[in-house]
């Protein structure tokens, strides 16, 4: 097993793709940020609640001062600022990274070389799902380092006391990703196209699935005279992971233990269904 | 005669259709077996279940002495090396990442056995050149090469000469020969272009329609294929009569030819037997048969 492992990350830090979305990645997250920082510092500028009025009484009449308090607020906790630029987008880059790299083995046929050399074919499962943590890694370290910079750059105020917050973040999106990853691996080696999985996960991470049973309950609650709410059919753990918004961010450890949970799940079910598959079904 | 594959009614069956259907071959260690057929005969389903690639519908297999009925044939098909149709290779990879991969999933870590596996398929050149870019005879050279990684006991070659012009099948044909020769590998290959085969193979399985029609071997077909008579007469039965009085080898191709593969230097004396029998002998004339002809003739009676 340990030398299917070394195969694929071998293969794994040969695929253009590999630098090629971390480099889209990181140009993104320069953008975003640089646009969100000066939208924040815009908003900062006018915003009347950081405004503080002041009246004063003299001979010579009222003296009305306005001062500016943003500044001597507190400073920029980089996990609310960087969450929600790692969290979707990376999401986005691991799904279809992962649909790619999986669809790869099988569209050239390599699989016809190796699957028959090792002595169970569920090696390749595991091999896949360290391929697709190591590169939920590499993404995540791209995004994270890249967003941590760009925003002590553009931001008036960054206080570093906040990053242990956030490094914890990062490893509650870490488990996230690696779910995400492993359902996109699992839905491309059924069928053996990497469109398939690469569509579904983006539909469903941008809730357009949950929004189409919305108007879907809305209809069968109207015919029916019932108050059904379809969209609580989804599992919470999965509507609260494929959202694009930004992740909880204050540290308190639910979301860690939400994401590891989902992670678990998530490598169970492609460890076990995808072993059955590439054990019982010919090679293409 | 040690046999390192044994096949009894081996069947794949797709749905209403049997591609392979109850074949049985045997194949000596050492050798090479040309399986030979027409497109969509059923030779690389065949092989794909040989080299682990598809499971059989029913019958049994024994590779290397591990049999499919205990389960232990997997432990075989480690020791097997396949090109299955097209060479399975990352186009967007140099010839020697595409085999290192290969060596690495062998447990094989060595850089220096990569390029002498490059070496032997002639492609110790190609430097950085990605696979992509490479001519077919480059890659099919390619997919022989990585079929060899692991040192297989055994090498199943799909179709290796296919579209190949005669330069790459003249060198594909001697990376075959040498990997045979000088590693003792038993290689099974398919093909129909059947003279090229004929240079290759020391055994032969011909099949048809999901069928093995018939096994043999170099020897065993050069014999058949050498030269004979061919007579037509107005009754192949009366005339088969006076050819076994005769003690000929013959055979009954239909209702009015015959074939008497010895004796060819008597041919007056079977022409003068035959009409004194009161035989109408319309043509008597001597023929070789090239490989083509004996299966085109082999296929028409299946």
């Amino acid at each position: 097993m340990v030398n299917v492992i070394k195969m694929e990350l071998y293969r794994l830090f040969r695929t253009k793709s590999l630098y090629v979305t971390a480099a889209v990645c990181a140009g993104v997250i320069i953008l975003l940020v640089m646009l969100t920082s000066a939208l924040i510092n815009i908003v900062t500028d006018v915003s009347a609640s950081d405004l503080t009025v002041s009246m004063s009484d003299s001979a010579e009449g009222t003296t009305v001062s306005v001062s500016d308090t943003a500044s001597q607020s507190g400073g920029t906790n980089p996990a609310d600022f960087c969450s929600g630029f790692i969290s979707g987008l990376c999401g986005i880059f691991v799904v279809i990274f992962t649909a790619i790299f999986i669809h790869g083995f099988y569209r050239d046929g390599y699989s016809k070389n190796v699957i028959a050399c090792v002595k169970y074919r569920w090696y390749f499962q595991v091999s896949k799902a360290v391929c697709i943590a190591v590169y939920s890694v590499v993404i995540l370290a791209v995004a994270s380092v890249v967003s941590l910079i760009m925003s002590a750059i553009s931001l008036n105020s960054f206080e570093f006391e906040y990053m242990g917050v956030f490094f914890q973040f990062l490893l509650g999106e870490f488990f996230l990703l690696n779910a995400i990853g492993l359902l996109s691996a699992f839905l491309t080696e059924l069928t053996y196209s990497k469109v398939t999985a690469i569509v579904y996960i983006l539909l469903a991470s941008t809730n357009l699935i949950s929004g189409m049973l919305s108007l879907l309950e809305d209809k069968i609650n109207d015919i029916f005279h019932t108050q059904i709410e379809l969209w609580k059919l989804l599992p919470s753990l999965y509507q609260g992971s494929f959202r694009l918004g930004a992740p909880d961010t204050s540290g308190n450890g639910e979301m860690l233990a939400h994401a590891i949970v989902l992670s678990v799940v998530f490598i169970a079910i492609y460890n076990a269904a995808g072993a059955y598959l590439i054990t019982k079904r010919d090679v293409k | 005669m040690e046999y390192i594959l044994k096949t009894n009614m081996l069947t794949k069956q797709f749905k209403q259709q049997k591609a392979v259907d109850n074949v049985s071959v045997s194949i000596e260690r050492g050798s090479i077996y040309g399986l030979i057929g027409r497109n969509g005969a059923g030779k690389t389903t065949f092989l794909r279940m040989i080299g682990g690639l598809a499971a059989p519908t029913s019958g049994e297999m024994e590779i290397m002495g591990f049999r499919s009925s205990d389960g232990t044939v997997n432990q075989a098909f480690e020791r097997i090396g396949s090109l299955i149709e097209q060479p399975g290779i990352y186009k967007n990879m140099t010839a020697f990442e595409n085999c290192r991969l290969k060596a690495m999933c062998c447990g094989v870590y060595s850089e220096d056995y990569v390029k002498a596996k490059l070496a032997l398929a002639g492609l110790q050149d190609v430097g950085k050149k990605n696979v992509g870019n490479f001519s077919l005879g480059m890659k099919q050279r390619l997919g022989v090469a990585m079929a060899t990684i692991g040192e297989p006991e055994m090498l199943i070659l799909d179709e290796p000469i296919n579209g190949l012009d005669p330069q790459g099948i003249i060198e594909v044909r001697d990376i075959i020969h040498r990997i045979n020769k000088e590693q003792n590998i038993t290689i099974v290959i398919s093909s129909h272009i059947l003279e090229e085969l004929s240079k290759l193979a020391t055994h032969y399985g011909i099949i048809h329609n999901g069928r093995l029609v018939e096994q043999l071997s170099h020897d065993e077909l050069l014999g058949k294929c050498s030269a004979r008579l061919e007579i037509v007469a107005d009754s192949a039965e009366k005339a088969a009569k006076i050819l076994k009085g005769l003690g000929c080898n013959y055979s009954v191709a239909n209702e009015h030819m015959l074939f008497v593969n010895d004796n060819i230097e008597k041919s007056a004396a079977i022409n003068k037997a035959l009409v004194t029998g009161g035989i109408g002998v319309e043509s008597l004339y001597r023929r070789s048969q090239s490989l083509e002809e004996y299966f085109i003739s082999l296929i028409s009676r299946a």
